[in-house]
């Protein structure tokens, strides 16, 4: 199976946030053509709004720029793997495979709470030391791409924004 | 003489008779659109309805209806219920939710069941005041 990033499949990752924002103006209209136009509760939504959008839209352009011209080809059946068409790797070269999901991804949950629940991505740490980074925007469902890659183990961790960067500032801030 | 047209009803019964495989996937596309709907309304919902009824509550205590108390109570409840939500899953989350609304309306009751009893207390010293006694 081969994964890259397509136009279809970051329109299937922010899909949510799209649609969700139709109806969100909708929803806006109806209530200010209800109790009429009010400058404060105007900014209350504007402000909620950019809560939502701002991290999406974060998420999204840092996983398009980890995996902009990438190629991730996986072959279950000689069980190797290769990036960008360099040379194949065994799966027997991973030491893990580490999946970084939302709270509701991580328990499996199809209700998303925020636009920036479904994304999320997996880190491929070589016995050598080399890591590679596959985003959501390669394959919708990381996790179900992984079922392919057997004898590796896999270690899923949960965070509230799954973002590469900030993940590692708040590793450093931590530790 | 009428002509009774039997292939026609031969036609509809066999419509009818369907075998289970069929049944099946029947059942699974209903059970699949059904779970699509309810994943839809329930991301939609939270998106869009959380911050409506936020609004709703601001509106309203701009408007006198309710105090800042009813209003930070309402909010906590709500953020703690999407809190809840995105930590734990959706049925605590409505749980969550449930306790919030008959936290309210118990509280409402009880001031409703004080305001009165506070009423009678008063209109029963003040009748004591004035000579009354019980039972006579």
């Amino acid at each position: 199976m081969e994964y890259k990033i397509t136009l279809r499949k970051q329109f299937r990752a922010l899909r949510f946030l799209i649609v969700g924002s139709i109806l969100f103006s909708i929803a806006i209209y109806t209530f200010f053509s209800k109790v009429g136009y009010d400058p404060d509760i105007a900014l209350f939504f504007f402000i909620y709004y950019l809560a939502e959008l701002v991290p999406t839209l974060f998420v999204h352009i840092e996983y398009y720029l980890i995996n902009k011209n990438d190629l991730f080809t996986l072959n279950s059946i000689q069980r190797t793997f290769s990036f960008d068409d360099r040379d194949a790797i065994s799966f027997d070269q991973i030491e893990i495979i580490v999946l970084v999901l939302s709270p509701v991804m991580y328990r499996d949950s199809n209700l998303r709470f925020f636009p920036f629940d479904s994304y999320h991505y997996a880190v491929i740490i070589m016995k050598d030391g080399k890591r590679f980074v596959i985003t959501n925007l390669m394959t919708f469902r990381i996790d179900l791409a992984l079922k392919d890659v057997s004898g590796v183990q896999i270690e899923r961790r949960r965070r509230f924004i799954a973002s590469p960067s900030l993940y590692r500032f708040w590793s450093a801030v931590w530790n | 003489m009428v002509e009774i047209q039997s292939p026609d009803i031969a036609v509809r019964s066999s419509k009818l008779r369907t075998s289970g495989a069929e049944n099946s996937q029947t059942f699974n596309r209903f059970a699949s659109g059904l779970g699509e709907t309810s994943e839809f309304f329930g991301d939609f919902g939270n998106f869009v309805v959380a911050p409506i009824s936020a609004a709703a509550n601001i509106y309203e205590w701009r408007q006198g209806e309710i105090g800042l108390g009813r209003l930070t109570f309402r909010s906590v409840a709500a953020g703690g219920g999407i809190a809840v939500g995105v930590t734990v899953g959706a049925v605590p989350a409505v749980t969550v939710g449930g306790v919030a609304w008959m936290t309210e309306k118990s509280y409402d009751g009880f001031m409703w069941w004080f305001d009165k009893m506070s009423q009678a207390m008063a209109q029963t010293e003040e009748a004591l005041n004035n000579g009354w006694v019980p039972g006579r």
